[in-house]
């Protein structure tokens, strides 16, 4: 029976060998980079950025990246009231990006603020928008494809301040838990100790009257 | 080390990385669209490392001496040298170990609350540096950093209200709740802290990767208030636990010298402390301490012990899994779930992944969040799966009634282990030898607020190898892990049944699913990658 397993291995191990060499030569196609660049890589290493608002139509994926400057160190930006859009249009069919014609219109509660019309992308597979924008909240980017037919795709986007930190309210937060359950843990450990010291005393009055 | 001083070639000046002769970086080729992607290991390589893998299993599985037994190997306690024996015994030797890291846990969280969202050393020294090294220093030292924990640390400063003593001079000391005295919260965590951080970018953004340490601190202090002792460290931890089981393969243990001693000690002040010493803060005897996996190496066992009998040993590798005789369903799910998400994590980088979730999106129309989530619940199930058709065979072909699947499987669980921890050292050997001269410049300006300490601000760096040399590391640590795991397996096997027919039984189908785990592990590091992630 030893001898029939040991033949079996071999058999079993070509098995594993030729999933292998299947799996092996897949294509490496595009994925979720689908053709942005990392910004300022040469600069840092984790170089993301921050805001990023994601549009969908038909089988058009439409990211758009916001580089808002009212709220990384204002003080010492030049235009601090410049926000730099960047749309990516990737086609979730094709694995291909959009590089024809369109027009981007920024909208603010619906009232067109600023229109442009791009023939062709402008960088990298990229349409840029640079705008003056002081106030914080709610934007929206409007962007109709000039292609086979005008497809028109709304993605909301919004501006903060960026002044006031989540990360700091969840510290706020934990602080002020923590500080709470400090307080009660040292009346409940003094309370613990005294019943100890209790217990004790009289285990030991108990023997000495015995 | 290489400077980078000028170049104008686009993909250098995208990685910050030196090419070498040899073409290491994609420019071009794969995709036009991908500016920034290191090339796996070449196909002959990799092919090479999987043949290696069958072969040296077929090999072994074949040439195994069917009448090895377990023996005591040897050991070398470290205590041994004076000076280290005296500095562990004093008070502040804990806290002196943390104050380190404790220290950059605050510059951590201090650039990622108050630094510059572009140029912060916090991702950087959190992900690159901190994460990529703790499986490092697991294999060569075992529990060493949670015997510098910050997050113990800071419990320690605030349950003791002292810099010197760990007594606890606040606590409510509830017990932990009993359903939960098992490491699957743990498991809950690391599943929960892997899809938050691939989903939401945290390895890129300061703010979160200071508020997940800010919440980890938190969760830690507020469990060290409420329950006894050090109760998250042994069960919900999951920094903790992770490493907990890949310490059963470190060199380094922490043991009694002498059990006779134990055995006769009435104080048992390792356990319960003493006026001084807390006595193990995760509830175990060290006098009958047998595995790595829950001791924190806080050394206060050493100091309460009136008897020295307590020694720090350096041993052979992996020997708590070679005398593993007692398996349990969560650590054996953790070990499974280990190997599946340190895979996933780099399967995550892969130009594949993107097509998967694009193709998903589209044929579904779902959300890229529960797109993702989808496809990570699917390659967790995975191994899992496979794992459990591997022991369902085994037993099928055994055909003893005592050992069922289920024991099988939570037996040969933990014989994934090395395969788990030497893919995980392989994947991130990749980001650390690449990556990690990236902190130089921030340290001169670790906010982004445009300072210059040490002259290195804006300066840039090349990794500390050549893509080849990583390339064979990689493929030798993934074969090191394999052949361990096998050796494990054959030892748990041997545990499992008596009959010699039955243990090769039981080790055909489980040893062919670790060659597909191998074997997959190879083909990932043979992918291109996207250099983005620090785990």
């Amino acid at each position: 029976m030893i001898c029939s397993f040991k033949l079996q291995i071999p058999g079993l191990s070509a098995m594993a060998l030729f999933l292998f060499l299947c799996i092996s030569p897949l294509p490496a196609g595009a994925h979720h980079f689908k053709g942005l660049p990392h910004y300022n890589y040469f600069e840092n290493y984790p170089q993301v950025p921050e805001e990023e608002f994601l549009g969908r139509t038909g089988e058009y994926e439409l990211s758009l990246v916001v580089y808002d400057f009212q709220g990384i160190n204002r003080k010492d930006v030049q235009d601090p009231d410049k926000v730099r859009l960047f749309l990516l249009i990737f086609s979730l069919d094709s694995s291909k990006v959009y590089q024809g014609p369109l027009t981007l219109e920024i909208l603010d509660r619906g009232k067109v603020m600023h229109s442009a019309r791009h023939a062709s992308a402008d960088l990298e597979n990229i349409y840029s928008l640079h705008q003056d924008l002081p106030g914080t909240g709610r934007y929206a980017l409007r962007v109709t494809l000039h292609d086979e037919q005008d497809i028109t795709c709304e993605i909301p986007f919004r501006l903060s301040s960026q002044t006031i930190h989540w990360g700091k309210w969840i510290g706020l937060a934990l602080f002020t838990l923590i500080t709470v359950t400090a307080i009660g843990g040292r009346k409940a450990r003094i309370a613990l100790d005294r019943k100890e010291a209790h217990q004790r005393a009289k285990t030991k009055g108990s023997s000495v009257h015995a | 080390m290489l400077e980078l001083t000028s170049t104008n070639d686009p993909v250098c000046y995208t990685t910050g990385l030196v090419p070498s002769p040899g073409s290491q970086f994609i420019a071009d080729g794969l995709h036009p669209d991908i500016p920034h992607v290191m090339q796996g290991v070449p196909s002959w390589l990799a092919m090479c490392g999987v043949i290696l893998i069958i072969f040296t299993s077929h090999y072994y599985v074949s040439a195994r001496n069917s009448t090895d037994t377990l023996r005591r190997s040897w050991r070398f306690n470290l205590l041994k040298f004076g000076f280290l024996n005296r500095l562990v015994k004093k008070q502040w030797f804990p806290l002196f170990l943390q104050s380190f890291s404790v220290m950059i846990f605050i510059l951590i969280l201090s650039a990622g609350l108050f630094g510059s969202p572009k140029h912060n050393i916090g991702p950087v020294l959190t992900w690159t540096w901190w994460w990529a090294l703790l499986i490092f220093l697991v294999l060569g030292f075992g529990k060493a950093f949670c015997a510098i924990c910050p997050w113990e640390a800071l419990s320690s400063l605030v349950t003791s209200l002292s810099l010197k003593s760990r007594m606890k001079k606040l606590g409510y000391e509830q017990p932990w709740p009993k359903w939960a005295k098992n490491i699957f919260p743990a498991i809950l965590f690391f599943i929960l802290l892997t899809w938050f951080e691939l989903g939401n970018n945290v390895t890129h953004s300061p703010s979160m990767t200071a508020t997940l340490g800010l919440v980890m601190a938190g969760t830690a202090i507020l469990s060290a208030i409420i329950f006894e002792r050090r109760a998250f460290c042994r069960y919900a931890c999951l920094v903790g636990r992770v490493t907990g089981l890949y310490a059963l393969f470190s060199p380094v243990e922490l043991r009694p010298e002498s059990k006779e001693v134990c055995t006769t000690c009435t104080s048992k002040a390792c356990f319960r402390g003493t006026n001084e010493q807390t006595g193990c803060p995760t509830l175990l005897f060290p006098g009958n301490l047998k595995e790595n996996t829950y001791c924190t190496l806080c050394t206060e066992c050493i100091r309460a012990c009136p008897h020295d009998n307590i020694g720090i040993n350096l041993r052979p590798p992996a020997s708590d899994l070679f005398n593993k005789i007692r398996f349990q369903w969560d650590e054996a799910t953790l070990a499974i779930v280990l190997l599946a998400l340190t895979s996933f994590h780099g399967l995550t980088m892969t130009p594949l992944w993107g097509t998967l979730n694009d193709q998903l999106r589209l044929a579904t129309g779902l959300g890229p969040v529960f797109s993702f989530t989808i496809l990570m619940l699917l390659m967790l199930m995975a191994p899992i799966l496979l794992f459990w058709a591997g022991a369902s065979f085994a037993k099928a072909l055994t055909q003893d009634a005592s050992v069922g699947a289920g024991k099988i499987f939570k037996a040969f669980a933990y014989s994934v282990i090395p395969v788990a921890l030497f893919y995980h050292l392989a994947h991130n050997s990749m980001h650390f030898f690449l990556e990690a001269p990236s902190i130089i410049p921030l340290l001169s300006d670790p906010f982004g607020f445009g300072w210059n300490l040490f002259g290195t601000a804006g300066a840039h760096y090349g990794p500390l190898l050549t893509l080849e040399t990583l390339w064979g590391i990689q493929v030798v640590l993934i074969v090191i892990g394999h052949l361990y795991g096998v050796l494990i397996a054959d030892r748990v096997a041997r545990t499992l049944f008596r009959d010699p027919r039955r243990i090769l039984r039981s080790l055909v189908p489980l040893l062919l699913t670790m060659v597909l785990f191998s074997a997959y592990s190879i083909w990932l590091i043979a992918q291109p990658m996207e250099m983005r992630s620090g785990m």
